[in-house]
C-alpha cells in the first residue's frame, strides 16, 4: 500500500499507483481523497462504479460522508467510462473535448480558488481494453493540462499490467509521464523473494529509464531485499518511489535493530555501521546511494536508499567515482 | 552467501541461471545469480573448474561467457572470485554486463581479485 496522499500537492502533482487487490486501491485512494477533503481541497473522482462505492466506504471509515461532501460541492464523482465516452472518438481521443470536459470538472472543484486533487482511472480502462497507446496518449493529455492549471492527479492501474508480456516499454512510458511513481508490495521470507523484488522495481522503473538506472536500482533492490531475507529472516515490504529528482527504495522488515550508530548516513563510503547489517551488501548500497538510512521501528525497521537522478541519467556505469575498467593484457 | 548456523533453511525454489560447458576450459553463464542460487552456483563453478583442472586451461586460462547474464549480485561475484582464486589460473570473463562492473568496483573486487579478468 502506498501513501499517495502524502505525495499530492507541492512539486509532485501527477502520481501513478499500481495496485494489487481492489481493497489495496480503496485504502490508498480513500486516504488520498480523505486528506484532500480534510484540508479543504476540491476533490474529483473519475472511477468505475464498484471503485466509487469502495472509495465511499473507505471515506465513511474515516468519518467522511461522501453524499454530504458531494452535496456541499467539495466532492465530485464521475463515472470513468461515461467521461471517457465524451472524448473517445472511435479509435482516437478528441483532445479538444477531453480538455473541455476535464477543465469543466476541475473548474467546478476549484471554486473559490481552492486546490484540487483528482483520482482518475480512465487510462486503466483504455489499457484494459488493449488500447495501450491511447492510455499513454491520455496520460500525456493529463500532464499537459497540469501545465495549464494546477491540480494533483493520482492515476490507478492494476499491477497486472506490470506482468503483461510486451508492455514493459509502455509501462516505462506511463511512469515517465508521471511526476512521481509510488508503489509498495510485500514479499515472503524466501530467498526467491530477492529476485521477485528486483523484477518488481525494475518493472516499475520501466524500459525507458536506461541501463545505468536499471542497473543501480536492481542492485539496491537486491541488496535491501537480501538483507531482510538473509539477516532479518523476515518477510518484507518494498516501497518504490520515483519523482523527477530521485528514486527511493525502502524495505520494511519485521525484525528490530538493537544497535544503530546514526539515523542517517551521507554517502561518504566510510563510517557506515556495517557491523549491524549485512556488511558488504549494504556497503554497495551505501556507495551507490546519495542518502540511505536505517529507521528503527518498535516491531522492525525500514532500510531505505535514494538514488539521485544525476546518477540514473549517467549514460553507462561505472560512475564518476569509479576507475575505468581494466583492459585485457596482451 | 551461505546461510549458516542452526536456523532452518530459507526456502528457495528458483533455478534462474544456467552454467554450461562451452568447450574445453570454457563456460557460458546466463540468467540471474543472486543469494537464492549462489551456493549452487559456487558448487557448479568448483566442480567445473576442478574437473577441468589446471592442465585443461588454454594459454589464456579459463573463459566464461556472460553475454546472456542478466543479473549477478555480490554473492555471485564472491563465488566467482573464490573459484578463480582456487583454480590458480587466469579466468577471463567475456560479455560482462553493466551490473557486473558496478558490483565489481563498488565492492572492491577490482583490487582484491587478480586472477579474474573481465575483458569485455
Amino acid at each position: 500500500m502506498s501513501h499517495p496522499g502524502q505525495l499530492a500537492g507541492g512539486a509532485v502533482n501527477h502520481v501513478v499507483h499500481f495496485y494489487g487487490a481492489d481493497d489495496e486501491l480503496a485504502d490508498s485512494v480513500g486516504r488520498y481523497l480523505a486528506d484532500g477533503l480534510r484540508s479543504g481541497e476540491g476533490v474529483v473522482v473519475v472511477a468505475t462504479a464498484p471503485h466509487r462505492l469502495a472509495f465511499e466506504a473507505r471515506l465513511a471509515r474515516e468519518g467522511l460522508d461522501a453524499a454530504r461532501e458531494r452535496r456541499d460541492g467539495r466532492l465530485f464523482t464521475v463515472d470513468a467510462s461515461g467521461l471517457l465516452g465524451r472524448f473517445l472518438a472511435g479509435p482516437r481521443l478528441d483532445h479538444g473535448r477531453f480538455e473541455a470536459a476535464a477543465l469543466a470538472l476541475i473548474g467546478r472543484a476549484a471554486a473559490g480558488g481552492r486546490p484540487v486533487r483528482v483520482y482518475a482511472e480512465m487510462v486503466a480502462l483504455l489499457w484494459d481494453a488493449g488500447d495501450v497507446a491511447l492510455a499513454i496518449e491520455l496520460e500525456d493529455l493529463w500532464t499537459k493540462l497540469g501545465t495549464r492549471l494546477p491540480f494533483g492527479l493520482l492515476c490507478g492501474y492494476p499491477d497486472s499490467v506490470l506482468a503483461e508480456p510486451g508492455t514493459a516499454a509502455a509501462v516505462g512510458d506511463v511512469c515517465q509521464l508521471h511526476s512521481a511513481v509510488a508503489d509498495q508490495r510485500s514479499f515472503p521470507a524466501e530467498l526467491d523473494s530477492v529476485r521477485a523484488a528486483r523484477h518488481y522495481v525494475t518493472g516499475l522503473l520501466g524500459a525507458g529509464a536506461g541501463d545505468a538506472a536499471a542497473c543501480d536500482t536492481a542492485i539496491v533492490a537486491t541488496e535491501l531485499a537480501a538483507n531482510a531475507v538473509l539477516h532479518a529472516r523476515s518477510g518484507f515490504t518494498m516501497t518504490f518511489y520515483r519523482s523527477a529528482g530521485v528514486t527511493r527504495i525502502a524495505v520494511r522488515d519485521m525484525v528490530p535493530v538493537h544497535v544503530l550508530a546514526g539515523a542517517e548516513h551521507e554517502a561518504t563510503g566510510e563510517g557506515v555501521p556495517f557491523e549491524v547489517m549485512t556488511g558488504h551488501g549494504l556497503s554497495v548500497v551505501a556507495r551507490l546511494a546519495s542518502r540511505w538510512a536505517v529507521d528503527p521501528l518498535p516491531d522492525g525497521k525500514v532500510v531505505w536508499a535514494e538514488l539521485p537522478l544525476s546518477v540514473l541519467r549517467a549514460p553507462k556505469p561505472p560512475g564518476p567515482e569509479l576507475p575505468a575498467p581494466p583492459r585485457q593484457e596482451n | 552467501m551461505s546461510v549458516t548456523g542452526e536456523q532452518p533453511a530459507i526456502p528457495a525454489t528458483g533455478h534462474p541461471y544456467q552454467f554450461t560447458a562451452d568447450g574445453p576450459g570454457r563456460w557460458r553463464l546466463s540468467g540471474e545469480v543472486d543469494v537464492a542460487v549462489s551456493d549452487q552456483f559456487a558448487t557448479s563453478l568448483a566442480r567445473a573448474v576442478g574437473a577441468a583442472g589446471a592442465a585443461a586451461a588454454g594459454a589464456d586460462g579459463y573463459a566464461i561467457s556472460m553475454d546472456e547474464l542478466r543479473f549477478i549480485d555480490l554473492s555471485g561475484l564472491r563465488a566467482l572470485a573464490a573459484a578463480a582464486t582456487t583454480a590458480g589460473v587466469r579466468v577471463e570473463l567475456h560479455g560482462v554486463p553493466a551490473v557486473f562492473w558496478r558490483y565489481w568496483y563498488l565492492a572492491g573486487f577490482s583490487e582484491a581479485v587478480t586472477s579474474v579478468y573481465p575483458v569485455s
